[in-house]
Order: C-alpha cells, then structure tokens, then sequence
C-alpha cells in the first residue's frame, strides 16, 4: 500500500478532469483578455514573505530550507510572487500587467479543514492608474464561472479602505479589538467592545450599523451614504456597483461593509464569492495598492484566487460525450482519422485497440460512459442500463 | 427552509428555551423521541454532539446554530458569531490538586513538563503556549477531573459551571481561561445569501433581551 502526506489528495478520475475543465475555461476566459499564464516557484523566501503577512497567517506558512540553505516557505500565496516578477520584470511604461496562473498553495490548515495544499485559479491587474479594474476583474470571474455552469455566484462586495476610515479616527487600543473582531466574524465581540469604550454617541451609533449594512447593494449603498457621507470607499463601490449592473451582474452582487479579509495588504474593494452548499466562500481577493507601494511601484493592483476544487465540485459542463472507441482490427492511421471525425462530432474518445468488442463496451461501462463507438463500422451506440446497445 | 443546528445533551433545553423566546416553533422538537433531524414550518432542525455543532456550519449543512463558545474555539470552525444568548453559561479553567496549584504561584519552570488531561487540546495547547509553557497533553472524552486523582495527569483544563464536581475530586481552579456561553452563529455563506431571515431571527432576539431586560444577548 502506498500512502501519501497526510493533507495532500491525489485528484484524479473525473475529479481530475473537472478541475482540469475549469483552469481550462479561466485561463481562456482570462488570457482572451490579455491576461498571461505565470507560473511561480513552488518555495518563497522567508525574508521576502515574512513582513507582508499578518502574525496569524505566519504561523500558518510551512517552512522548509532550500538546498542552498535559504529559508524558505512552500508558496502560501500567488500575489506576492506576481508584485515581485512586475518589479522587477517589467518597466514602468509596459504596465499594466495582466497575469494569471493555477496551481498548488500551501498553508497549515485550520480545523476542521485537514489538506494544506490547495489547488487555487487566480488573477492579477497589477500597475493600472485609472478605472475600471476592479470591473474588469470582477466580470471576468462571473463569466468564467457561468461558462462552467454556475449560474448563481454571488460577489459579496465591501471595502478595505472603508472599514479603516471609520475604525481610523479611533485611538489603537480601541480600533485593533474592533478590527480584530470584524476579522474574525465575531460580531457579538465587536458589539460587547463598543459598549465597553464608552465611545460619543453618534459615532457608536455609526460603528454599531456597520456590521447591519449587508444586502442589496444599492439600497446597502443608499444607508451608508445617509450614515457615513459620500466618503472616497462608498464612492469606489458605487462606481463598481453600477457598472457590474449596466454589464447584467447586478442580480450576482450583495454588498458586506463589515467584510474584512485575512491578508492586511488590501487597501481597497475587496469582494467574496459564494455558491453552492460550502458554508465557506469558494475564494475572494481585492484592491491591494499598499502592497506595490512597498516595492516602489504606484497605481493600482488587483487580484483574487479560487480554490479550484470546490469550483470544481459545483460546476455543470455540458459538452462533449465521452465514449470508448473500438479500434477493431483497423490500422492506427484509420483508427486515429476516424477517432477525429468522433471527436469533431462532440464526442471524446478513449481508443480500445481490444480485440473484442465486447471488451471495450466493457470498458465503457467500467468507466461509466454512455456511449461506445464501433470505429469500424462508424457507428456510436449509446449504453442502455438493462445492457442493449442503441444506435 | 432554514436549517438550525441544535447541540444535544444538557445544553439542549436551554437551546429549545431560547428558540421558545424567538418565538421559532419548537413543538416537535420537543416531541422528537430519537430524531436528529426534525421538521416544523419553515425549520429543520439538526440534533448533533456539542463539539459537532460548529462543522456542521463550517461546511454549510447548517444556516445557523446554537454553539457553545467552548466549542467554537476547539473546532475552529469558520463561522461567524452573532449573538451571545448568556445561556448556558460556564468557564474554562485549569483546575489541580492544591500543591500543582502552587506551582503555578512560582516561576514557570516550576510547571514545565506537567502532564494536562482535557477534552479540549486545541484550548489548551494554545493557553500554554502563548505563556512559553511546555507541558504534556492527554486527549480525553469525558469524567477530566478523576484523571489527577488516578494519576494519569497533573492538572485538568475543562468547563466548570458551579464547581461542585471539582471540589468532589480536590481540585481547585488554578486559571480562568475563558467565558463560556451559548452563541447564536451562521455559516458564513449564509451570513451572505440568507440574511434577510438570519437579520430576522436575530432581531427578534434583541426585542427579546429587552423584554427581558436583560444586558445580555447584545444583537447584531
């Protein structure tokens, strides 16, 4: 018997074909905007790492040395890797940079998650000075995810910068708690720790609302500019909000002003995804302009990651029809031609060079295939339950 | 429907009585015989251990729950805490016989190397290791506090309500370790795509509170 690192899967048999379905359809969906496929190494060093994430996601990265005896984390995240390939890859005047990449993330997993690795889909705008990225970002993803069949995601949308512009006027020793409080979803903390500060009243009042300021965007919109003013962050939002409603997503979008997310580099919009059953969301990102700063880089930078798994789970394809075709005695070069008129016809063939016929429709329905095709007598017969074949 | 997961046990008539006070229709529940799952209205509710009830938000079986902090913590489920109800209220201590409990008065390499039996070793091990204290751990389900007594460990970290079972085996609190009580909490996909009957549910919670006029159970 051959074991496996405990909290690493092995994804294979449709599962594997799924996964590998929708990277398909985001890096098409993606790269057909300009975005290009980027492929970072697997460890990160320490000494680049270790500063930009928060003590709570540090000790979740999982160390290793290199063999040059650096040391190193297996790759816990993708942005990192791409602000620093756009520092020092790319000039200012080729910016904007559009990447986008898939593939395994590390980290130490919480309870009751158990795999550290995780196959994660993601994409970065990095560089852009104007409008219209997070737009951008957030459109592509939806339609990606209903070329995969999800119809109903819903981007839950709030903002970095809101939340420390209302927590900002405080001293630290009572916005760190608040904060910390809004990060971790704990909001009977974030309540019982207002009461405690004895804060003015109308600027408790305006705290206590922010965790109540969830739903419909614009009416979530509407409240908050009654509350807080057109403030820079709600301006932000309503231009996004807006724009995704002109492009048909407004129904897909829910806005959260109390949305924090882990990583404290985001500075601007950030947003969640949900669907499906998972209690948890399928991933998320955000405006993270603070980070390029601190590698001298000004303008913009957007990003977010999927865990490509769960996409993966929910996902509907409705395509191609696999099937085992029977070569039956025909010569590779017939076989293969004719496998191609198959394939051109919606199927996808997985070539019996069997002797018998009956062996491949075993085979078929082995691989719980509908369809079995008599390459030479070009005839595909799909798979009866009661063990007939139909033309 | 709206799923609710409820833990089983002791905790479960308060649970049922804070339903009752939301004015959530609680009859069958009550009627439920052996059912872990019962229906009524527009509500199931999910029976499940204690220490089960934050995985079942986790990963989205439930929309909501009644969860003890306690467990909350252990899991470390990602969820998220609206209300705390004030039911169901305990502590999590580090309790021992009198003379570990004078060991903790000294410097901490007095302690180094205690062996701690819980059913908490999550809790537990973070208590310690925020303080620099290396200690040994032994995982149990249940009856912690005969384990310093049989000598299968030093000292205990576990819920305590009045104290009475600690003191029956001589034990005393050495530490407070953190408020227990009983929280309303959601998945966070729900937090999100049912939160008009999730700002329902809670809300009534707060007329209620104020009904009561109580301080507690502070609503979103």
């Amino acid at each position: 018997m051959s074991r496996q690192p405990k909290g690493t899967r092995t994804l294979g048999g449709n599962e594997g074909e799924r996964v590998e379905r929708c990277r398909k359809v985001f890096f098409e969906t993606f790269s057909a905007y300009g975005y290009v496929p980027f492929f970072a190494p697997g460890l990160q060093l320490l000494e680049s790492a270790w500063d930009k994430f928060p003590p709570r996601f540090r000790k979740r990265l999982i160390t290793v040395y290199s063999p040059s005896s650096e040391a190193c984390c297996l790759r816990a995240d993708m942005t990192l890797a791409a602000v620093s390939y756009l520092s020092s890859h790319y000039s200012p005047q080729e910016r904007p940079l559009r990447l986008c990449y898939a593939g395994p993330l590390y980290r130490a997993p919480i309870p009751p998650e158990t795999d550290f690795e995780r196959m994660q889909f993601g994409a970065e705008l990095l560089g852009w000075e104007g409008e219209g990225a997070d737009v951008e970002v957030t459109a592509l993803l939806l339609r990606s995810l209903r070329q995969l069949g999800i119809h109903s995601p819903v981007v839950v949308l709030g903002h970095a910068g809101f939340l420390r512009e209302c927590l900002g006027k405080l001293d630290r020793s009572v916005s760190i708690p608040l904060m910390q409080a809004l990060l971790e979803r704990r909001y009977e903390a974030y309540f019982a720790s207002l009461a405690d500060f004895h804060l003015q009243k109308e600027m408790e009042t305006r705290l206590a609302s922010i965790p109540r300021l969830r739903g419909n965007a614009a009416s979530i919109l509407a409240k908050a500019k009654d509350l807080f003013g057109e403030t820079s962050p709600l301006k932000d939002l309503s231009l996004i909000v807006e724009a995704l409603g002109e492009l048909g997503l407004g129904e897909n979008l829910r806005l959260d002003l109390a949305l924090a997310r882990e990583l404290e580099y985001y500075s601007g919009p950030v947003f969640e995804i949900f669907s499906g059953n998972a209690g948890v969301s399928l991933g998320g990102g955000g405006r993270y302009d603070g980070l390029l700063e601190q590698y001298g880089i000004v303008g913009q930078a957007l990003g977010f990651g999927l865990d490509l798994r769960a996409v993966a789970s929910l996902s509907r394809f409705e395509g191609s029809m696999p099937a085992v075709a029977w070569c039956g005695g025909l010569s590779p070069r017939v076989a293969l031609e004719r496998a191609d008129d198959f394939i051109a016809s919606g199927y996808r063939v997985e070539l019996s060079w069997q002797e018998k016929r009956e062996a491949a429709i075993q085979l078929a329905r082995t691989r719980g295939y509908d369809w079995w095709i008599d390459l030479a007598g070009c005839t595909a017969y799909r798979l009866e339950t009661t063990g007939k074949e139909r033309d | 429907m709206f799923t609710l997961c409820l833990p089983t046990g002791r905790v479960l008539d308060e649970a049922v009585e804070v339903l009752q006070e939301l004015d959530i229709p609680t009859t069958k529940l009550k009627e439920r015989g052996r059912s872990l799952v019962v229906q009524e209205e527009g509500f199931r509710f999910l029976l499940a251990k204690p220490m089960d009830v934050p995985v079942y938000v986790h990963y989205g079986i439930a929309d909501m729950a009644l969860a003890g902090s306690d467990v909350i913590w252990e899991t470390g489920a990602s969820l998220v805490e609206l209300v705390d109800t004030g039911r169901g209220s305990c502590r999590i201590v580090l309790a021992g016989p009198r003379k570990i409990a004078n060991r903790f008065l000294g410097h901490e390499s007095q302690v180094m190397g205690l062996r701690v039996a819980t059913k908490y070793p999550r809790i537990a091990e973070e208590y310690f290791a925020d303080r620099g204290i290396q200690v040994e751990f032994v995982h149990l389900h249940g009856s912690i506090e005969m384990a310093p007594r049989l000598g299968l460990s030093d000292c205990i970290v576990d819920i305590v309500q009045t104290g009475s079972t600690l003191k029956a085996n001589a034990l005393s609190v050495i530490a407070e370790i953190a408020p227990v009580s009983l929280k309303f909490v959601s998945s966070r996909k729900s937090l999100q795509l049912a939160w008009d009957a999730i700002e329902e549910i809670i809300g009534k919670f707060s007329t209620s509170s104020k009904k009561a006029g109580e301080k507690n159970g502070e609503a979103i």
